[in-house]
């Protein structure tokens, strides 16, 4: 379970404050995967950051009794000029996992064979997020933070980490970000929708579908 | 309901590990992309001394008071490089790891830390490997006095260099230029003004109280008065040191407080 008591978040931009979170307080049942939606720009990765502790809040607290995953997206965590191995060695030390059985699982997992042992900042976006993706999954989190990642990536790979991830559906749950409908309606079971930095949550992805569905149509009308 | 609070010793592992971790990272890339990377680490105080001791034994032709040429030069420029790359590594380093902070367990503080546990620990192989060079060539007759107090200078010198990195570090994400005006104006004449190459005994007696404000050298006279059986300082006063040092790390602690945030443009 994660729960958001009060949380506001605002960035100074040139004319202004922008305010992404505006007072959220919401709580995140452990047992189901959630789908945060919302427009470009709304504040959905913000958020993730903040859940995964990324980035601190300007107020309000956040408890956690399950382990969280960082937000696994297309660039995060892996310096440029870091090898893939380089990389899995470093998160798997800041976790203290064993580093050898984490290098194996990620380096046939990731598929990404000599890559594997050159620079980062070669990778396609695809190649970062599988990365990403495959170190997570050795490292077996409670919860996952998915932003976008899933999207990346050719579709045999997306169908080998959407298996992975119904796998672990028993032990481990997901909180995911996506402005894709069809990413949130196959993973998840239960939806949020962020706009104008208030959270809703729906306890089935169709409610939250529809609203969201809604906040697009308005966003056109303008 | 019941929430995971953090314990101390959980957070402590937490931060060991990252600092180990970034220790390893930093290591590799020690040089940036330099092919000869950490061996530079050896490298450059060795050419510094030669070109150095040359300079000194033919050209200016001098002897310094009760201590071998080449020893009193490792003496002096080893401890102020390990000042020097600790502020220098520390203004750049949030830039350079700026991607690590994704993880939660990696905090800014850290990257300061484990850069200066890595340089000190670097100089802590690099001294002794140059004093024994000196001996094995038998270049010079080694002595070496008192280790413990050479030991103790170099701490003092380094938390001195981390409160000025930190410092620093907090200010140059909001004034990048920052970075080039300390190692111009700062570094460079700090590397003259510091006693690498001269004792205080050495400059004019009117100026020794104001070259003695500076902790840096008064550090190097102290490494030099353990170091030397032969030489003693008498301009090294420690109520001073320990006061400059942890004035200089309290104001540091408080830019990075204040000023923290900036960094966090990811």
């Amino acid at each position: 379970m994660i729960e958001l008591r009060h949380i506001s978040k605002s960035y100074r931009v040139q004319h202004g404050i922008n305010v992404v979170l505006d007072d959220v307080s919401v709580l995140f049942p452990s047992n189901r995967n959630i789908g945060i939606l919302g427009l470009n720009g709304a504040g959905k990765s913000t958020l993730l950051r903040i859940i995964g502790n990324v980035e601190p809040p300007d107020s309000g607290e956040i408890y956690k009794d399950v382990i969280v995953s960082w937000p696994i997206g297309f660039t995060g965590g892996i310096q440029p000029e870091m090898t893939g191995r380089e990389g899995t060695r470093f998160i798997s030390r800041i976790y203290g996992a064993d580093i050898y059985d984490t290098e194996n699982f990620v380096e046939e997992f990731s598929e990404l064979g000599r890559y594997f042992d050159m620079e980062v900042k070669t990778y396609s976006s695809g190649m970062r997020s599988r990365l990403g993706f495959s170190i997570s999954m050795a490292l077996d989190f409670e919860c996952y933070l998915v932003d976008e990642a899933t999207s990346v990536g050719d579709r045999r790979f997306r169908e080998k980490y959407r298996s992975a991830f119904m796998e672990r559906k028993e032990k481990s749950t997901l909180i995911m970000v996506s402005h894709q409908a069809s990413t949130i309606i196959d993973f998840c079971d239960m939806a949020a929708v962020l706009k104008d930095g208030k959270l809703v949550l729906f306890d089935s992805v169709e409610e939250g579908m529809e609203v969201y569905g809604e906040n697009i149509s308005a966003e056109k009308r303008h | 309901m019941e929430f995971v609070k953090p314990n101390l010793s959980d957070a402590l592992l937490a931060i060991c590990r990252v600092n180990f971790a970034l220790m390893l990272r930093e290591t590799k890339t020690r040089y940036g992309r330099l092919q000869i990377g950490y061996i530079w680490a050896f490298l450059e105080p060795i050419l510094v001394i030669s070109v150095l001791s040359v300079v000194f034994k033919y050209i200016r032709m001098r002897e310094m008071p009760g201590m071998p040429l080449a020893q009193f030069l490792i003496s002096g420029f080893i401890p102020f490089m390990l000042f020097r790359d600790i502020v220098t590594q520390s203004m750049t380093g949030v830039r350079r790891n700026l991607q690590l902070l994704y993880f939660p367990q990696v905090q800014i503080m850290d990257f300061f830390t484990a850069r200066t546990l890595l340089e000190f620990s670097t100089t802590l192989v690099v001294f002794p490997t140059l004093v024994f060079l000196v001996a094995f060539t038998g270049y010079e007759n080694v002595i070496v006095h008192d280790i413990l107090g050479i030991f103790l200078g170099l701490i003092m010198i380094s938390i001195f260099g981390f409160g000025i990195g930190i410092g620093l570090g907090a200010l140059v994400p909001l004034f990048p230029s920052l970075q080039i005006m300390v190692q111009s104006v700062y570094l460079r004449p700090l590397f003259f003004l510091s006693g690498v190459f001269f004792t205080i005994d050495m400059i004019p007696e009117a100026v020794r109280p104001y070259a003695s404000l500076n902790p840096i050298l008064q550090i190097i006279e102290y490494i030099r008065s353990s170091y030397f059986v032969t030489y003693e300082s008498t301009y090294v006063d420690f109520k001073y040191l320990f006061f400059t040092i942890l004035g200089t790390l309290l104001v540091g602690l408080l830019l990075q407080r204040a000023f923290r945030r900036y960094a966090y443009r990811i």
